[in-house]
């Protein structure tokens, strides 16, 4: 239905550019847009899902006016805010030109495979994996939340396969020093225990008074079986162990023997209580996607559709904002070239701005400099065997209160003989501080180090490691950047003249693939505005 | 001539050398340098990484070997910093000196507002406190191991000087920033080192 009527909106505004735009949209192309779309185009929308979370309920899709004769837009940087950008531009005749100072297309978006490098300063590496193409490790992002309709639109329309990614596991372990003697525990044990206590204690605790005016006899009633049913307490509203925490012993073919309860005290040792137990219940729901193959098939597709490939090594040394376009100054292989176009989409990280020369206002430069540097760090490892599955773990994440942080299982290519893990993810500042200054071997010893103790026996399994730490990565040096004073990511998305800086900085919410396509559209629909303008 | 990522991969890498020839991860190899310091060198505030035109050899290349040494460690750009440094063998200091001497000078941001007393007050404290190791106008005295500080960004002399104070920097007597770290420390209330700064970066 809503395919149709955008039809509509697209069919009229092809008509009022004849000539252009019936070259420009095929039936095709028209009738694959429209099988994607479930959204309006409006720019509101993009501007409403930018402000919050990324949290764009529909897909949100640029319908661009066919270019006038020779428009140039110059993008800079290539990861996925421009590759989509340039997609869509070319689509509406735009002749684009991106340039990209890595070796590498993608940016964050990067799926580490054998012989791949990672340009880390100070820790440049090679991927030995195996040369297996389902032996893969996305460094970067790796999950998309069922909210982030526009990049899933896109999966779509570029045909990208997705699959589930196993993102909540309560069978996967949690592992913290100072908790249970440092020994491992199955998460839903954990959560079992921690429920049931929670609910005695709430059904001991509630006041009468409290019940007597809010609740009628039949709502206390409820409310009763409702904390019985939450904690899996006994008749007598006490709670002595539960099925959901897994058995002792028995279960199948024997009586399940319950295990014994872990004291309260006790749980509130273990701080997977402060992230690991709830991460799973907000956009990165228990179940979220990922393509089959590698976050990069993304990338892989926009590219496969550009007329106009990416520049590598491409350095931009200056930006110079002029009142019809804009200049920029770049090294090629140690030649220093200039370009010019009608409109330019930046990329660049703001941390690396500083360092370009530009004419920008002294309150943008002042924007751009109080952008913090993101930290995140990763680390791949090839198991010879996939020993978690004879652990009955199937996808999902191990907790651990050690500076690894997680372990993620995979969560395709089950029962196949090797496996790549995630051996740390990490987020805290202070322990990325730590971790950065790690060489590449001393990060996979301390990996194989920490895992030991999650799973008994892991050093042996180990084949090869890579470690990414975003914070260090040539030409990027942070990644995420959130923290800064608010209003800043929303005054970042507003134009400087014909030059608009895109990519997950300018969204409150960073580190999203769907915030980075979000800020692609938002310049999209301001440069079409002053197109049309124009015209 | 020219200093190449190819080359840090034959040290780093071995026997992935073909590899990355392959992979066309070729770069003009100044960039290894500028990517974080500017790209023409001018600084780069965001990544607590200073100018480096203008900035005397002998001062560079002591400052190369304290990172490479690790004795200058004690604050976060001082690792990053390390960590390019490890990158970048001894016998390349030199060529990395060369390039980055046939980069263009420039003046160094200039303060935005100049107070006429607080640019007195510098000139003052100047004279008093550091023209004796620095030299009568910020030009360096190589034989006291003092760099010139006329053409270092006003932030980088803000933040090298709570470095000293907090121990960040010149922690290790091996570094021949200790020197500096002791005067800092020792100095008296009326030293003001904005007025310092503003006096040192100020255009005359």
């Amino acid at each position: 239905m809503f395919g149709t009527a955008l039809a509509c909106i697209m069919l009229s505004r092809v008509s009022s550019f004849p000539q252009k735009g019936l070259m420009m949209i095929t039936r095709r192309q028209l009738l694959s847009m429209t099988g994607t779309i479930s959204g309006a185009a409006g720019m509101s929308g993009i501007l409403a899902a930018l402000g919050a979370i990324p949290h764009s309920a529909q897909a949100q899709v640029p319908s661009l006016r066919a270019a006038r004769p020779r428009r140039k837009v110059l993008l800079l940087g290539a990861g996925i805010s421009s590759l989509i950008a340039a997609m869509e531009l070319e689509q509406a005749g735009y002749e684009c030109e991106i340039l990209e100072a890595t070796h590498r297309v993608g940016g964050r978006c990067m799926t580490l495979r054998s012989g791949d490098i990672v340009d880390e300063i100070g820790n440049r590496q090679v991927c030995n994996f195996d040369d297996d193409p389902t032996l893969y490790f996305n460094a970067g992002p790796s999950r998309i939340p069922h909210e982030h309709a526009t990049i899933l639109g896109y999966c779509r329309r570029l045909g990208v396969s997705l699959e589930t990614s196993v993102n909540l596991n309560p069978a996967a372990w949690i592992q913290f020093d100072g908790f249970n003697g440092g020994a491992r525990m199955r998460q839903k044990q954990y959560v079992a225990d921690a429920r049931g206590f929670l609910a005695e204690l709430t059904q001991k605790g509630l006041p009468d008074a409290w019940l007597d005016s809010e609740l009628g006899e039949e709502e206390r009633d409820l409310l009763r079986q409702f904390l019985r049913s939450y904690g899996d307490l006994g008749g007598d509203d006490r709670y002595r162990g539960s099925a959901r925490a897994g058995y002792a012993s028995g279960g199948l073919a024997a009586p399940g023997v319950l295990k014994d309860t872990i004291a309260l005290r006790e749980l509130l040792k273990a701080d997977f209580w402060r992230m690991g137990m709830h991460f799973a219940e907000s956009s990165l729901q228990s179940a979220v996607l990922q393509p089959v193959g590698g976050m990069d098939r993304i990338v892989t597709a926009v590219l496969a559709r550009l007329t106009n490939k990416p520049r590598l090594n491409s350095v931009v040394t200056a930006i110079n904002v002029t009142n019809d376009g804009v200049e920029v100054d770049y090294r090629e292989k140690g030649e220093q070239r200039r370009t010019r176009a009608d409109y330019c989409l930046n990329a660049i990280p703001a941390q690396l701005l500083g360092g370009v020369d530009n004419n920008f206002s002294p309150d943008y430069r002042r924007l751009l400099a109080g952008r913090p540097r993101g930290k995140l760090s990763r680390l791949g490892l090839q198991m010879r065997e996939r020993f978690w599955e004879a652990e009955g773990i199937y996808g999902g994440i191990s907790w651990t209160g050690q500076d690894i942080t997680q372990i993620m299982y995979p969560s395709g290519g089950f029962g196949s003989p090797k496996g790549v893990l995630v051996g740390a993810y990490i987020l805290s500042g202070e322990i990325n501080d730590r971790w950065v200054n790690l060489t590449a071997a001393q990060r996979i010893e301390s990996a194989l180090a920490q895992g030991e103790k999650v799973h008994p026996g892991y050093r042996g399994y180990f084949e090869s490691g890579v470690s990414v730490a975003w914070h260090r990565m040539n030409h990027m040096l942070g990644c995420t950047a959130t923290g800064s004073e608010p209003g800043t990511a929303s005054a970042l998305r507003a134009p400087f003249g014909r030059h608009y800086l895109i990519g997950d900085q300018v969204a409150n919410y960073g580190g999203w693939l769907e915030a980075s396509v979000l800020s692609a559209l938002n310049a999209l629909g301001d440069l079409d505005k002053k197109e049309a303008e124009a015209a | 001539m020219k200093y190449t990522a190819l080359i840090l991969l034959c040290s780093w890498l071995g026997h992935t050398t073909v590899q990355a020839a392959e992979n066309d991860n070729v770069l003009d190899e100044l960039v290894f340098c500028l990517v974080c310091h500017g790209y023409q060198a001018q600084g780069n505030p965001s990544v607590g990484a200073p100018a480096l035109v203008g900035i005397e050899d002998w001062y560079l290349r002591a400052a190369l070997a304290a990172y490479r040494g690790g004795t200058r460690a004690g604050y976060a750009a001082a690792m990053d910093m390390q960590a390019a440094a490890r990158m970048l063998p001894e016998d390349d200091f030199a060529k990395v000196l060369r390039l980055l001497n046939e980069l263009p000078l420039r003046e160094p941001q200039a303060a935005v507002v100049v107070d006429a007393a607080l640019l007195e007050k510098g000139r003052e404290n100047y004279a008093q406190f550091c023209a004796s190791c620095h030299g009568a106008d910020g030009e360096g005295n190589q034989i006291l191991a003092a760099p010139g500080l006329r053409r270092l960004n006003d932030w980088y002399l803000q933040a090298a000087w709570e470095s000293y104070l907090t121990g960040g920097r010149g922690n290790d007597s091996a570094d021949g920033a200790s020197q500096m770290a002791q005067v800092a420390l020792a100095l008296p209330d009326s030293f003001d080192i904005d007025a310092v700064v503003v006096f040192l970066t100020a255009s005359e």
